[in-house]
């Protein structure tokens, strides 16, 4: 009888590999250059190069050598390759701007400038201006939330749970800052030119997003050449006939600072009316909602919980009829309708007049990889009478917080019935893996 | 020595290389190192020729490693390097005159049963494709850390299982068996 293998041998078998002549290999990297060819000549069991592939080389290798004599850093080819995680994994940020805004009853084209600054301290401490008026803003520190309207002279203030300041200021950070400075649309940044901003010489990419009807939008981010940091941003809104306008400026970031920046601290200014509130926080779950006819729809909390899997909170309905549920779900990567995600209902609650959903949205195709850079989505949903489609941009948390966060977004931003308990970070994975038992 | 952290996920090791910290090249040596041997033996059959092969990859990497386009995904980067390599060792031996008409002196020969079934394992596992030699060598090299890497493979944890899975079944296939015994 025929002995077959088995994890074991298998196992074994592997062990061969494992033997690392770790000494020999840093010889060898120790002596290597930093260009290619060198390496192309150290490989013994190649057959040498064609005279003309050997040609290429010397010139390659001679124009490296000119580009490194002239002053250019070689080692600045970050380009804006990893800007995102760098944001991501920041400590505190302090972002200074200005957005852009049509004068209410001012001449086509002309534009207010309206100065915005964030400041934000991972996990829960958050100051940003709001609204129009440079004397607003909202500050909050992970127990307390202050929202100061300078224009009503109104001040509201209460509790804000530690976790709901958590997501604020990763929303800040995610959407306002990381979205601000690379944006969410589909596409890839190409290099334009250098540039000096704030002294600092830089690296300038673009990316170009085409909207209906020949407008676009055009996203442009200033990399320092050394550190491949973000120093500044800005987004223009320009039309088929080719007339753009600035719609969003980031004039300087500020990462990791040592200090926190002399702010307002989370109580009331003296002179404002207060206003007591238990409904803080309620706000920063929305992601959207509005009306189509007798429908209305909103979206709350979305979470990326692996690579293209995401679990998202959201409500449809029609007013008129209840009972009907959606006929039509599909979400898809903005810029990939055709790349429908599949759709795991996970719980649909009838909580005070509503329907809510917690759905599990996974890559259907089984290529997976093709997600790991989308940062926006589309939740399209077709009921009787219309369709509506929304975007939506999930959040993201390092996965040891990740198991946490899943637990307490489905307890605190739609509280399910206690005979229904959250879903843990197992259990969706387990779903999307199509069974637990292939573990 | 560095001082890096060897914990550090590639994009932090990655750029430490790049910042000028050639020794922190090591840790991904270190952690691809198997993995990469592995795929060379897929090409050579030849366990030293495998060792020699993936030293080379390792020195192609760092020296390219410039053109990386996202850190993040340096494994899967280091895959398609090894690939390059391998493809151009099999040009190469395609070439050559001197080459032995008999097996190579240094092939590793089987001993025992054992080995000979050890033998039989990897040249099965050498003649699935490749997204499949690399998730099962991942999984057989790194065991519980193998969905780590199969993450910055391009595949999600949930897509490496699915894939392993998929992949053992092949195997089982290739080797004749009516169910997966190896797991």
């Amino acid at each position: 009888m025929t002995r077959q293998p088995t994890g074991d041998n298998a196992r074994k078998a592997h062990e061969r590999f494992r033997r690392h002549d770790e000494r020999t290999f840093m010889v060898k990297l120790r002596r290597q250059q930093p260009d290619a060819t060198s390496v192309e000549r150290s490989h013994r069991n190649f057959k040498s190069a064609p005279a003309w592939v050997s040609a290429i080389l010397v010139i390659c290798a001679g124009g490296g050598l000119w580009f490194f004599m002239s002053g250019v850093d070689p080692q600045q080819a970050y380009g804006v390759v990893g800007v995102r995680d760098t944001l991501m994994q920041c400590k505190n940020m302090r972002v200074k701007g200005r957005r852009y805004q049509p004068v209410p009853g001012g001449a086509p084209g002309e534009l207010r400038e309206i100065p915005f600054e964030w400041y934000v301290e991972r996990p829960g401490f958050y100051w940003i201006t709001t609204g129009d008026d440079p004397g607003s803003y909202a500050v909050g520190d992970g127990s307390r939330h202050v929202d100061v309207n300078a224009t009503t002279n109104t001040a509201t203030t209460g509790r804000e749970s530690p976790f709901t300041a958590e997501v604020r200021v990763e929303r800040i950070i995610q959407r306002l800052i990381v979205g601000g400075v690379l944006g969410d649309s589909p596409g890839e940044h190409v290099k334009i030119g250098v540039d000096t901003v704030n002294s600092v010489k830089a690296d300038v990419y673009e990316k170009r997003f085409q909207r209906q009807h020949g407008a676009y939008t055009r996203r442009v981010v200033w990399v320092d050449r050394v550190s491949g940091l973000p120093v500044a941003a800005a987004t223009y809104h320009g039309e088929k006939n080719g007339h753009e306008r600035p719609f969003f400026r980031i004039d300087s970031i500020g990462l990791n600072l040592t200090k926190r920046p002399n702010l307002a601290t989370v109580t009331v200014p003296v002179g404002f009316q207060v206003e007591q509130t238990d409904n803080i926080g309620k706000d920063v779950h929305s992601i959207s909602s509005g009306h189509i006819g007798d429908e209305r729809f909103e979206f709350r909390m979305a979470l990326l919980i692996d690579h293209g899997a995401v679990l998202v909170c959201w409500h449809y309905q029609d007013d008129a009829d209840k009972q009907t549920a959606p006929n039509e779900i599909v979400f898809s990567p903005t810029g990939a309708p055709d790349r429908a995600f599949e759709h795991h209902p996970l719980r649909r609650t009838w909580i005070n007049g509503r329907y809510w959903n917690w759905s599990l949205f996974a890559p259907g195709d089984g290529d997976e990889s093709l997600y790991e850079h989308h940062e926006s989505f589309r939740l399209h949903v077709g009921m009787r009478k219309a369709t509506s489609s929304s975007s939506v941009t999930p959040l993201r948390f390092e996965r040891a917080r990740l198991a946490d966060v899943i637990l307490q977004a489905q307890s605190s931003t739609v509280p399910p019935p206690v005979s229904n308990e959250p879903n843990s970070l197992e259990e969706l994975m387990a779903i999307v893996s199509g069974g637990r038992q292939l573990l | 020595m560095t001082k890096l952290d060897t914990n550090l996920d590639d994009s932090h090791i990655v750029r430490a290389v790049l910042e000028g910290d050639t020794e922190a090249f090591v840790v991904v040596y270190r952690r691809y190192n198997a993995l990469v041997q592995s795929l060379c033996w897929d090409a050579t059959q030849d366990v030293a020729m495998a060792q020699d092969l993936s030293q080379d990859v390792f020195l192609r990497a760092y020296s390219r490693l410039a053109s990386l386009p996202d850190s993040e995904r340096f494994a899967k980067w280091l895959v398609g390097v090894t690939r390059n390599v391998c493809r151009e060792w099999r040009r190469s031996k395609s070439r050559d005159r001197h080459d032995f008409l008999g097996q190579a002196p240094d092939a590793a020969q089987p001993t025992n049963d054992m080995d000979a079934l050890n033998d039989k394992l990897l040249q099965a596992i050498a003649g699935l494709p490749e997204r499949d030699r690399v998730v099962i060598h991942a999984h057989y090299l790194d065991g519980e850390n193998a969905a780590d890497m199969a993450e910055s493979l391009g595949l999600s944890r949930a897509g490496y299982y699915k894939q392993l899975k998929a992949a053992l079944g092949r195997l089982a296939r290739e080797l004749g068996s009516k169910e997966a015994m190896l797991e």
